[in-house]
């Protein structure tokens, strides 16, 4: 498991962490049922405290992304291929959100958000 | 949920100065950091506790029991770095560590060897011909020899260089893998404070201004910088202080969503960090 | 107890030896000047004391306490180890100065008519005389104790000077106080050693420590480091 924090990122810490969990159980590189580092250990390796990798999994686990076994950690929980795919949805849907209202609020028309969207896509 | 520390309604005069109802919890298992400005009350909180200073009310529960009541009971299980190392002055390291041991039934002799030696120390020498670096590692090494539960420090970094700082986080963090170990320090170097705090006590004054996990106040504080013409600042929600130039005005709120807000002529909002609220809290409100 | 009279001995070990040099000094010389017993029970009385306080004194210099109160233990403890301490070392010093000065060549004679039970006695009575009116100062208020109580005997001797001018009495009080002070110890001296006398001696000398120990432990209590 890969996880770099940046401290002149805007994102919390947290916020940090869960994302760089969920992209990696999402592209299947932590697969199910994978357990997870204790928050406690994951704290003392990334020399963070132990309530901001609380946090994080917390997170983690009210999205579904993981499951707290009792006694035994966390592990990656059980994804349904749909609702996998409902997820990485998700997260385009909400960025793709984020876009339209400020196109909203900027003056920009449905059309031109449209040229940009292709333009974009087509850059890769 | 438990306690390592609950102070309630402490109260002490000292030095022609007060602690006035100072009331805060420090959970097991995490670390809390006790910052405020120099003279604010932070060592004799740490007194206090101790009972190197006499209550006069109040109520403080370590382990859940009365700090006076059970004091050596609880003491056998606290590990303490002062900010000034007092120990006698002509008598060797490896003497003054033989004196301590027998009063710590979980003393690991072994252990308190391999700090020594990692912290480069000359059992040898007496404690007077130590450097303040090196008094302050040998009285961490003492600390954290008998597998202390809760770990006491007070300006444990004040005067050291960033490498042995670096150093005592790295130990700090690495104690927090058992959860059953707590730690409380003051500091009013915040940086060291910044990641690896869990909670945060700031006082000033003698009083306790806030007492939360850190990143419930990083989350919500913040500074506004602006132009001399902002917003009155006492009209700006969570206004906890201030700081005029001749160029602008920055200003700290503790609601940060709710200052972001205010529709008003350009001005930025940056995360405030524990080094911000203790300047502004403390004298922010002087012009340059 | 131990650890706590270890500790002692392991901070203080070089104003141990230089105190054991010292008696043995000071016994060497008084039976060499052929010192009157009496006077040297006095002396000796005084000097054995010293080490103890010494030994606070050491404590306050370094401003030791906050580490020591720090210690698991009770302020109470520290007190109570202390006096144990202060009475080992006492005894200690006593056999020692006794085994130097048997080794003197001639001097068994004299060490034999010093070493009475009547004498041991009166030593540990004198002793724990000096302790407990000295002990308390100090741990008060640190080394300056002595100073402080030198200056409240001072004080003293100038009220009873001013008693003395008010109401005009031909008699000097303070004198008078002083003569009765020889007197009683003419008296415990010279007096028969019966065995109800040797008790009394004793129980007084175990109520000053106890009364010593008491105040001493009360003072701690409310001191802030």
């Amino acid at each position: 498991m890969k996880i770099i924090i940046s401290n002149s990122s805007p994102d919390p810490i947290y916020e940090q962490i869960a994302i760089q969990i969920k992209n990696q159980i999402i592209s299947g590189e932590l697969k199910e049922g994978e357990a997870l580092p204790s928050i406690r250990k994951l704290a003392q390796q990334l020399q963070i405290s132990v309530i901001t990798t609380k946090r994080a999994y917390e997170e983690l686990e009210k999205e579904g992304f993981i499951d707290t076994v009792g006694g035994k950690g966390c592990f990656v929980a059980m994804q349904n291929k749909e609702l996998l795919l409902e997820k990485k949805k998700k997260i385009v849907e909400d960025k793709l959100s984020d876009a339209v209202i400020e196109a909203k609020l900027l003056g920009i028309s449905l059309d031109e958000l449209q040229e940009m969207l292709l333009l974009l896509y087509k850059e890769d | 949920m438990e306690y390592a520390i609950e102070v309630k309604g402490l109260r002490k005069e000292y030095k022609g100065f007060n602690l006035q109802d100072v009331s805060f919890r420090v959970p097991q298992g995490y670390i809390m950091g006790l910052i405020g400005p120099n003279g604010a009350g932070k060592t004799t909180i740490i007194k206090l506790i101790m009972n190197l200073l006499i209550r006069k009310t109040g109520e403080i529960r370590v382990f859940g029991k009365d700090n006076i009541q059970h004091e050596a009971e609880i003491k056998e299980r606290i590990g303490f770095v002062y900010d000034i190392p007092h120990f006698y002055e002509d008598v060797n390291l490896k003497n003054l560590a033989s004196a301590m041991s027998p009063f710590y039934s979980k003393w690991d002799n072994s252990f308190f060897l391999k700090l020594i030696d990692e912290f480069e120390l000359p059992l040898a020498k007496k404690f007077k011909k130590l450097s303040h670096g090196m008094k302050m590692k040998f009285s961490l090494a003492l600390a954290l020899s008998h597998d202390a539960d809760l770990i006491l420090m007070d300006e444990p970094t004040a005067g050291l260089d960033p490498v042995f700082r670096q150093d005592l986080m790295d130990r700090l963090s690495k104690m927090m893998l058992d959860e059953g170990k707590t730690v409380l320090f003051s500091t009013h170097i915040t940086s060291d404070l910044e990641r690896i705090a869990d909670f945060i006590t700031f006082i000033n004054d003698g009083e306790i201004v806030f007492s939360s996990k850190r990143e419930d106040i990083l989350e919500n504080w913040g500074v506004i910088k602006a132009g001399q013409d902002f917003l009155e600042h006492s009209k700006v929600p969570g206004f906890k202080g201030f700081r005029k130039s001749d160029f602008g005005v920055e200003v700290l709120t503790s609601e940060i969503k709710e200052a972001a807000a205010i529709s008003s002529s350009d001005y930025i909002i940056e995360k405030a960090n524990l080094e911000d609220i203790m300047y502004f809290m403390g004298r922010g409100d002087q012009n340059v | 107890m131990f650890k706590y009279v270890r500790r002692e001995l392991i901070l203080n070990k070089n104003l141990i030896i230089m105190f054991l040099v010292y008696v043995s000094v000071l016994g060497i010389w008084a039976s060499l000047q052929k010192i009157p017993s009496k006077m040297v029970i006095m002396l000796f009385s005084f000097i054995v004391p010293m080490l103890s306080l010494s030994l606070q004194a050491r404590e306050d210099k370094f401003k030791a306490w906050v580490s020591t109160c720090s210690l698991p233990t009770t302020r109470n403890t520290l007190i109570k180890a202390r006096f144990f301490t202060i009475w080992i070392f006492t005894f200690t010093a006593l056999l020692y100065a006794v085994v130097v000065g048997a080794l003197i060549p001639g001097n068994q004679a004299m060490l034999a008519q010093l070493l009475t039970l009547k004498t041991l006695f009166l030593c540990l009575f004198f002793i724990s005389l000096c302790l407990a009116l000295l002990l308390p100062f100090i741990i008060r208020f640190g080394i300056v104790g002595i100073m402080i109580f030198l200056v409240a005997a001072q004080v003293l001797g100038i009220v009873f000077l001013m008693l003395t001018r008010l109401t005009g009495r031909n008699e000097n009080f303070f004198r008078s106080f002083l003569n009765l002070i020889i007197d009683g110890i003419k008296y415990l001296f010279n007096h028969q050693g019966t065995l109800l006398f040797y008790f009394t001696i004793i129980l007084a000398a175990a109520a000053l420590n106890l009364f010593s120990l008491k105040i001493s432990q009360f003072l701690l209590a409310r001191k802030d480091f």
